[in-house]
């Protein structure tokens, strides 16, 4: 038997009221001559024996209901004594050897810690339990081992902190499906306590209850735990960029420590930082742009100083250029910005990308030696591509350039169908009905705004090439008509769109409709996204992950950090019915390469932030709750969860004491 | 206006003696028309023994030659087994000044006194250690005693039982006594003093005088009780402890009732206020059919 909230025994002294009023509230009696008194002393005895019992019975009901509703909000409890008889396998032990048992504080890890707690558990249980089997939830470990062999020296050599968090939820059933033939006297839970276990609380309360399992204290003193919850990039100045790192300590004590950046395991910078239990601050490391050539960055911040030895280095993968870089050729340049071909197409990527592509210009003529170094290229209503340009522009498509061709009345038919990656045949200008719309081919081409498909049924289409579409190619718009529109077609490593009418108002007036800013940011976007050269891919340790591919084979990939591993690979399909392959990360943060005949990406394996907040739950609080869900509940704290507010509790008293008053006075 | 006042009261209580007077009268004429006793042959009987001289005696039964002896008045007793002595003894402790009790016990009285008259036995009246003769035929003598006696009404200390116990000491062998009281003295002493009477041959007639509200109190809360006769007190919470009284009423008459039948000596008669003079006495004369 025990008290939820054993602050309101101390309104046990309400319990003295009815005494009170019993020997003092007497009311002043009504006098009266009474002739047949003579017959009633001769009852007196009887009546004023049965009015004591009366009495007495009264006021020990009153008193028993001051002190049972003192004790119902106080929240009493009845535990059971666990039934443990016929059980022959030994008493098992359950230890969360998560990772964060690797915490360090005042000198000793909670590993450690936890190992103390067994053998004095072991030794307290002597007369219990012969044996014990032994499983650590993480790394599922299992041995057994008798109950005088249970020694600090033997448990550390078998028990050491798992790579994966655990999960009583998911965890313990799993643990206890496989014992599930055995017969254990007692299961006992060994855990540091940390948010990851209580932050399911209910949940996790209710395995610990349903397999009856008990908790044992571990006596873990708080600690800090530093790290980084959130990375963003703003440019200073001209080359040069701030890293602005937000960084949270997720322990119960101050952290004091540094927060060190690397740069290709280089240290750039370093920095001190003081922070207050559950304080955030943000820290900024101005380092230097990097080169026009060196596109891809690779950053670590490392912290140290903590009590938590947990791997939190924050991993940070920075493309120069934001998402890309887009280099649009003007085919048909105007002193008049508004009459360029590219200026509808130029004003909506800025305005849709903003800074986070960079979008370059040129004049048909000034086409670069080095496409490679733009992510996407467009022509405009270029005139004539002659076999320089067509060889440049073959070598950036093979490789993995993205281009996107839209035509004008400018245009060399014959040079463009020389062209061997274009998607189709140009045959030649038509024009249009004048109430002909633009209808989507492939509608999942722009399922992320599909009004869109609306919107373009009422473009004006006045003029377009029509075309024949080449093997390989797919249509993703077409005219009302049925003609061609929007053609695209893989080639080599790379992409090419063919667009039949003109981006500007020229030939439609689709520029000026509502729907041009979306179909252009989804046009570039996918494009840009499928562009890449590499994906990127954000994973926590061990965490699934699922990458959408062109094709996919069973088997295995081989994944490249520091160290390089080989795992295994499950094909799917998802809701769009594409490939995707499906993988477990490594537990270690950092970078890793996978590349692949199929996939080219990099992963980026930072910590869980969820593990970093190191908030324990008070292991007293989750016993009683344990003992509470494992006992006949007699309090209302099962409703509120023992969070009554004194103004309830008076106001309840009150009521409680007056309609016991009012049925005593109605008594009488 | 005090004066009409008194004589308008006068002429109520009259009334209401008178009324009684012919309620016995018809109950009488009902019940033992056919019985009457005829008591011509006089006082020429044999002479049994002598008592004292009470107010109201013939004084032609009063013994001259004793006088003169001794100098105190006695009467010579004759042995006439056509006349009772009757004593009608009128209980006036203080508990009979509760509620109506005493008036009507008057009116009880009255009527039985009456028809005790109408039988031609000596009747006596006995209050407060006075013994009134009542006359032969003398109904107007009768109300007057009995108005004297209410317009003189006086509490007398303690319960009924100290004089009533005398009462063998005056009334003779085979005389009857009517006890008109509520009774409440020690239940005990009642039946011991009613048992004893008993046993002297002395028929006993006992009128439970006594209101609704003393048959069946109601009261509720905490209460300080005063016995009137005692002064005794009594504090109690009076919260269900009725029924227990009542029964403990039930048994206490219920053992006089049985007591006085068992030795065929007496009646016990109810003489609640919510029973009506007619029945009271259509029950007295229950026995006398018996």
């Amino acid at each position: 038997m025990g008290f939820t909230n054993s602050t309101f025994l101390y309104a046990l002294i309400l319990a003295v009221v009815p005494v009170i009023i019993h020997l003092f509230g007497i009311k002043r009696p009504s006098r009266e001559v009474f002739s047949p008194l003579p017959v009633l002393l001769r009852i007196r005895k009887k009546i004023i024996r049965k009015k004591k019992i009366h009495s007495l019975i009264l006021l020990l009901l009153r008193i028993l209901l001051v002190a049972g509703s003192v004790m119902f909000f106080a929240g009493l409890f009845v535990s059971y004594p666990s039934a443990s008889s016929d059980f022959s396998d030994g008493c098992l032990i359950l230890i969360d050897n998560s990772p964060s048992v690797t915490v360090n504080a005042d000198g000793r890890s909670v590993l450690s810690r936890i190992i103390s707690s067994v053998t004095e558990y072991a030794a307290r249980k002597k007369n219990q339990c012969v044996s014990y089997t032994v499983i650590t939830l993480s790394d599922r470990k299992r041995f057994d081992v008798l109950s005088d062999n249970v020694k600090s020296d033997i448990l550390r050599d078998r028990i050491s902190a798992g790579p994966k968090s655990v999960n009583i939820e998911r965890d313990i059933p799993e643990v206890l499906a496989t014992e599930k033939d055995k017969r254990y006297s007692s299961i006992v839970l060994f855990s540091d306590m940390y948010s990851h276990f209580v932050k399911e609380i209910s949940g996790s309360l209710r395995i610990l209850k349903d397999n009856n399992i008990e908790i044992e204290e571990i006596g873990m003193p708080a600690v800090s735990n530093a790290f980084i919850e959130h990375i963003r990039v703003e440019r200073s100045q001209e080359q040069r960029i701030n890293l602005i790192v937000t960084v949270e300590n997720g322990g119960e004590s101050v952290f004091y420590g540094s927060i060190k950046l690397f740069e290709n395991e280089s240290l750039l910078d370093k920095t001190t930082v003081s922070l207050a239990p559950s304080d955030r601050t943000e820290v900024s490391f101005e380092i230097p742009d990097g080169k026009e050539n060196i596109r891809e960055r690779f950053f670590a911040f490392r912290i140290e100083g903590d009590d938590f030895d947990y791997d939190n280095t924050e991993y940070f993968y920075y493309r120069e250029g934001g998402k890309g870089k887009i280099l649009l050729v003007n085919g048909e340049p105007s002193p008049d910005e508004t009459k360029s071909e590219i200026f509808f197409l130029s004003n909506a990527l800025k305005s849709y990308f903003g800074e986070s592509v960079r979008i370059y210009s040129v004049l048909e003529d000034m086409l670069p030696e080095t496409p490679q170094l733009y992510d996407i290229i467009a022509l405009a209503n270029v005139s004539g591509i002659d076999d320089i340009k067509a060889g440049l522009l073959l070598s950036y498509v093979n490789e993995g350039g993205k281009l996107f061709i839209s035509l004008g009345s400018r245009i060399n038919i014959r040079e463009y169908n020389n062209l061997d990656f274009l998607p189709a045949d140009i045959l030649g200008l038509t024009e249009a009905d004048k109430n002909t719309g633009i209808v989507a081919e492939d509608s999942l081409f722009f399922e992320s705004v599909p009004d869109i498909l609306q919107g373009i049924k009422r473009v004006k289409l006045n003029k377009f090439f029509e075309s024949k579409v080449r093997k390989d190619a797919k249509v993703i718009l077409k005219t009302a008509g049925g003609m061609p529109l929007l053609v695209s077609r893989g080639y080599g490593k790379g992409l090419v769109m063919l667009y039949t009418t003109s981006v500007d108002m020229d030939m439609n007036d689709f520029p000026i409709r509502k729907n041009y800013l979306p179909f252009v940011s989804v046009l570039f976007g996918r494009m840009l996204e499928g562009s890449s050269e590499r994906k990127i891919i954000y994973a926590k340790g061990k965490e699934e992950v699922s990458v959408r591919v062109q094709e996919c084979r069973n088997g295995s990939i081989n994944i490249t950090g520091r160290k390089s591993s080989e795992v295994k690979v499950l094909c799917k399909q998802d809701l769009s019915q594409r490939m995707i392959i499906s993988f477990t990360a490594p537990y270690e943060n950092g970078f890793y390469k996978i590349t692949e005949d199929n996939i080219n990406a990099i992963m980026i394996v930072n910590p869980d932030k969820s593990e970093s907040v190191l908030k324990r739950t008070d292991i007293s609080e989750i016993k009683k709750n344990l003992n509470r869900n494992q006992s006949s509940i007699v309090s209302p704290n099962i409703i509120r969860d023992g969070k009554m507010s004194l103004v309830e509790f008076l106001l309840l008293l009150c009521a409680v004491v007056l309609l016991s008053e009012m049925f005593v006075m109605n008594r009488r | 206006m005090e004066f009409f006042s008194e004589i308008r009261d006068s002429i109520e209580l009259l009334e209401e003696f008178r009324k009684a007077i012919i309620e016995s009268d018809t109950v009488l004429e009902e019940v033992i028309s056919g019985i009457h006793r005829s008591r011509s042959g006089g006082y020429n009987t044999e002479f049994l023994d002598y008592r004292s001289y009470v107010y109201g005696d013939d004084l032609r039964f009063l013994d001259w030659k004793v006088f003169l002896k001794s100098n105190r008045y006695f009467v010579k007793r004759f042995e006439d087994n056509k006349r009772n002595s009757v004593y009608l003894y009128l209980d006036n402790s203080s508990s009979m000044f509760q509620g109506n009790k005493f008036f009507r016990s008057l009116l009880v009285l009255l009527s039985v006194a009456n028809i005790f008259l109408r039988m031609k036995d000596d009747v006596f009246v006995v209050v407060s250690q006075e013994r009134i003769r009542i006359k032969e035929s003398g109904q107007n003598q009768l109300i007057n005693i009995i108005g004297e006696i209410y317009q003189n009404r006086k509490e007398s200390r303690g319960d009924f039982l100290g004089l009533y116990n005398r009462m063998p000491e005056i009334a003779e062998k085979n005389s009857v006594i009517c006890l008109f009281s509520d009774l409440f003295s020690d239940p005990d002493m009642v039946r011991s003093s009613v048992s004893t009477i008993s046993g002297t041959g002395i028929y006993q007639f006992i009128f439970h005088i006594v209101t609704k509200e003393e048959m069946n109190p109601s009261g509720r809360g905490l209460k300080l009780f005063t016995d009137p006769d005692s002064d005794e007190t009594l504090l109690i919470q009076c919260d269900n402890i009725w029924d227990e009284y009542r029964n403990e009423l039930r048994l206490y008459t219920g053992a006089l009732n049985d007591l006085l039948v068992a030795t065929g000596r007496g009646k016990y008669i109810l003489c609640s206020d919510d029973i009506g003079l007619r029945d009271i006495l259509l029950k007295f004369f229950e026995k006398e059919r018996d």
